[in-house]
């Protein structure tokens, strides 16, 4: 199984998590683009929904996503090392498109958080992976 | 007054490199920070550091606690949290401490200082007390701590929810 985290607000964690699940991945953006985000981290996940509070909708929460590993594996699954996150990052807000940009090739994009190297995102940007992360390969819980 | 432990995004607003708070930035914004503390022009550490953290209850529950830093001869931060001694350091980068200016539009008076981002010295001791006992050591409160946000957060731009 592969587990990532999402931090978010909890009626929108509570939404997400479903049955059936209501991932969106055309919904949102980050320095990668347009896509939903997780991290490895549920202290990290929750450390940041804790210092966002004010924007999110209810009081800061965790969505864990336990994935199939197998199901996971089958995406293709873009890697990016922290200078070309960086880079990609850049050409975004130069163009304002971090809430359109996808890549069109992958499913997901894995890179570093704000180019440090320790701090590990995905972001799944395709109708698969949305698929995926909805459907009854992955365990949606609310934490 | 105490200086205190921040949370804070090193983003780039306005062509202009440096630390912001999450809650400031857009949606598409890096979505994660880290802990930085204001220090000297000669980027070194104050004497003492108010450091914040929540207990996690369930259900989107928390209780906050906080506890002081004290800077060690040895040039270490260290601070208890619920009993467990945890040390601090400035984080290295290729030999270089990851230290900016706050480029944000909210105000703190450790904001006229630089700001160094600073890291646990064995991580595990951090991801160990949020197994356990559910700890997010997160730094100060936006909401109680940092001038300007309401008035942010009556704006458009501080409307836009984040999922």
């Amino acid at each position: 199984v592969v587990t990532l985290f999402h931090g978010t607000g909890q009626q929108d964690a509570t939404l997400m998590q479903g049955p059936p699940g209501q991932i969106n991945v055309t919904i949102g953006g980050g320095e990668f683009g347009r896509g939903f985000y997780t991290q490895h981290s549920e202290r990290k996940a929750r450390e940041w929904a804790r210092k966002l509070a004010a924007r999110l909708n209810g009081p800061p929460v965790v969505l864990r996503l336990d994935i199939d590993d197998a199901a996971y594996g089958a995406l293709n699954i873009f890697y990016l090392n922290a200078q070309r996150g960086l880079n990609l990052t850049e050409i975004l807000d130069f163009w304002h498109a971090k809430d359109v940009f996808t890549t069109g090739c992958c499913d997901v994009i894995e890179g570093p958080i704000a180019g440090d190297a320790q701090r590990i995102q995905q972001k799944f940007e395709s109708n698969d992976a949305q698929d995926l992360l909805n459907g009854n390969q992955t365990i949606r819980t609310v934490r | 007054m105490m200086h205190t432990v921040h949370y804070l995004t090193l983003v780039t607003l306005n062509s202009d490199k440096g630390w912001a708070a999450p809650v400031e930035l857009p949606p598409d914004q890096p979505q994660g920070g880290v802990l930085v503390v204001p220090v000297s022009n000669e980027l070194s550490f104050f004497a003492q550091y108010r450091l914040d953290w929540s207990l996690y209850r369930g259900a989107g529950r928390y209780d906050k606690s906080h506890g002081t830093m004290q800077l060690l001869s040895n040039g270490w931060l260290k601070v208890l949290v619920d009993g467990q001694s945890v040390k601090f350091g400035k984080r290295l980068i290729d030999n270089q401490p990851r230290c900016f200016r706050y480029v944000g539009t909210l105000t703190h008076s450790d904001f006229a200082s630089p700001l160094c981002e600073i890291e646990a010295e064995d991580e595990s001791i951090l991801d160990d007390l949020y197994d356990r006992k559910g700890i997010v050591v997160e730094g100060c409160d936006p909401a109680s701590e940092y001038g300007g946000l309401n008035q942010f957060l009556a704006s458009p731009a501080g409307q836009k929810k984040i999922r």
